[in-house]
């Protein structure tokens, strides 16, 4: 037996989930960004990541458009992570993808000692199915209601209210990327900022209200005056 | 009065800065304290019951900023209220029953209550300053302001707390929020979890003894030592249990450590413990970690080369500082 008790030691799991919307508006430019940028965080979050080497990042994508499904199901860590590029095509079945991830998050999934977990959805549209019932099926799972909810709008279209209702943060507001700059800037602060507030081992006093616990500095603010051929 | 209630027990414990505190430049926010009295540098106390062992996790987020010294009020004002119910109670020759409910329903209340008479008086002395507050409202924004609300400064102080205690008839454990308690039996191989995990509070939410209902939070366990037969008490903070794979991996420390002692000698646990938490911050959890051990010693004989601290160890003050 070495000196050294109990069985093996381990790095805290923390899952991050990208929910991103592949409906048909989304075909061109905006997926063309996205998949970049997506993409070109990779290097970053294994940055943050290196800084918290105590934090072991495991990454998903759920994708959705007409249902919702996995485009990577297997939660991957960050240094093995490979972006492959989404298509657009469809409706916007948000609150289908809402329920994948709560199914994802359920207690028995996750493991007792893991870190909170990130969620950030991506969307330039409105939800076209019950957005409502994925939404209290997630906050319906402690794990989901504990989770860190980042939202990004995507042009003049994008539902803030609804990204907002899935924020349930009074601090931060969704994200509204309205050129090609912003949505790489904004997901690369999405994909890295949340990262390394989750990944702090602290505690935190339950809160009554039962909302999320993590604190999020604030993001940066977009660019009003990009040029008129990169706007959404 | 149980057979295991003759001869002497020994308690040791260690607390370790966390590995992500050390590059965050943050102080150790746990805190241990025992009767007979142990101080934080791994050293022990040797007694016959009544024993107490207490551990305290402040929680050192940015609202917290003060958790340090609610821990360490946590641990001491623990030990003293319990001490004070055991004795009462030695001196009463109550049945067990009335005991257990009476220790279970009321002495939260007292420990809550001594807890945040300790803190109010330290505020008063020590105000909020401008500089702390900068620091918060830099942290977590608008979120400061709740430390301003009615009760709101004990959310400054706030920390979890278990605490044991070993008399000559049955063994009490309190707990509110996270961390663990762990007891190996006679066997040498048999563990037991007296106060299950809380799977209510997942991804670093925790009970703390700075939420305003906090009394109602305890968890508790009441067992007579002919049922339980400990060898050995192994009481830690959360950053232990976080820092292994699996909840097998993390109980396998029970077992473990007895055999250690036994093939050892408690000396060697003692001096190593720091090493061992160390290392597992380290490589696992990188939080602050806090481990007591009660290792019941039986009716053999003492080892002659055991130092003589203990019983005149001191703790550390309510700010964390040696004596």
């Amino acid at each position: 037996m070495s000196d050294m008790p109990g069985g093996a030691i381990a790095k805290r799991p923390l899952q991050f989930i990208y929910l991103i919307d592949c409906s048909g508006s989304m075909a061109g430019r905006k997926m063309e960004t996205l998949n970049l940028a997506v993409r070109e965080s990779i290097s970053p979050m294994c940055a943050v990541a290196d800084e918290n080497p105590n934090a072991d990042v495991f990454v998903r994508v759920i994708k959705f458009s007409d249902g919702a499904q996995w485009h990577i199901s297997q939660p991957t860590g960050l240094h093995s992570f490979r972006w492959s590029d989404l298509d657009a095509d469809g409706v916007t079945d948000m609150g289908k993808a809402l329920a994948l991830a709560a199914d994802a998050l359920k207690v028995d999934n996750m493991p007792p000692r893991g870190l909170p977990p990130v969620l950030v959805l991506l969307t330039d549209g409105q939800p076209t199915d019950d957005f409502n019932t994925g939404l209290r099926l997630l906050l319906d799972q402690p794990w989901g209601k504990r989770a860190v909810r980042i939202g990004v709008g995507i042009g003049d279209d994008a539902d803030l209210d609804v990204l907002e209702k899935f924020m349930g943060n009074s601090e931060i507001k969704p994200l509204q990327a309205k050129n090609v700059g912003d949505l790489v800037k904004f997901i690369r602060w999405a994909s890295t900022v949340p990262l390394k507030s989750a990944s702090n081992p602290g505690s935190r006093p339950s809160d009554p209200t039962g909302g999320q616990q993590v604190h999020i500095p604030a993001p940066p603010p977009g660019d009003n005056t990009a040029d008129a051929a990169d706007v959404f | 009065m149980s057979d295991l209630s003759a001869g002497s027990w020994v308690i040791i414990g260690s607390s370790v800065q966390g590995a992500s505190h050390k590059r965050g430049g943050l102080p150790n926010q746990d805190a241990i304290f025992a009767h007979p009295r142990i101080d934080v540098a791994s050293a022990m106390a040797v007694a016959a019951p009544p024993l107490i062992l207490a551990v305290s996790d402040g929680h050192g987020s940015p609202r917290s900023f003060r958790s340090g010294t609610g821990a360490n009020t946590a641990v001491q004002v623990a030990v003293e209220r319990t001490k004070e119910f055991i004795d009462h109670f030695q001196g009463e020759n109550l049945r067990p029953d009335v005991i257990r409910d009476i220790t279970q329903n009321r002495l939260p209340a007292e420990i809550v209550r001594s807890w945040k008479k300790e803190v109010l008086e330290h505020f008063s002395k020590n105000p909020f300053d401008e500089e702390e507050m900068r620091k918060v409202q830099a942290a977590v924004g608008n979120h400061a302001n709740e430390l301003k609300e009615d009760q709101g400064l004990y959310l400054a102080y706030g920390a979890t707390l278990i605490v044991v205690a070993i008399t000559e008839s049955y063994i009490l454990c309190l707990q509110i929020g996270d961390g663990d308690i762990l007891v190996v039996g006679d066997d040498g191989e048999s563990v037991e979890v007296p106060i299950p995990p809380d799977l209510s509070m997942v991804g670093n939410e925790t009970a703390s003894l700075c939420l305003q209902s906090a009394q109602n939070l305890f968890r508790s366990s009441f067992r007579s030592l002919d049922d339980l037969r400990p060898h050995l008490i192994a009481v830690s903070t959360d950053g232990y249990f976080n820092s292994f794979a699996d909840t097998p991996s993390f109980q396998k420390i029970g077992p473990d450590f007895l055999k250690l002692i036994r093939t050892h000698g408690i000396d060697h646990v003692r001096r190593e413990m720091g090493s061992w938490l160390d290392q597992a911050s380290d490589r696992g959890s990188g939080d602050d970690i806090t481990l007591g051990l009660m290792f019941r010693q039986g009716a053999q004989a003492m080892p002659a080369d055991l130092p003589t601290i203990g019983f005149e160890g001191q703790a550390p003050d309510k700010e964390g500082n040696a004596p």
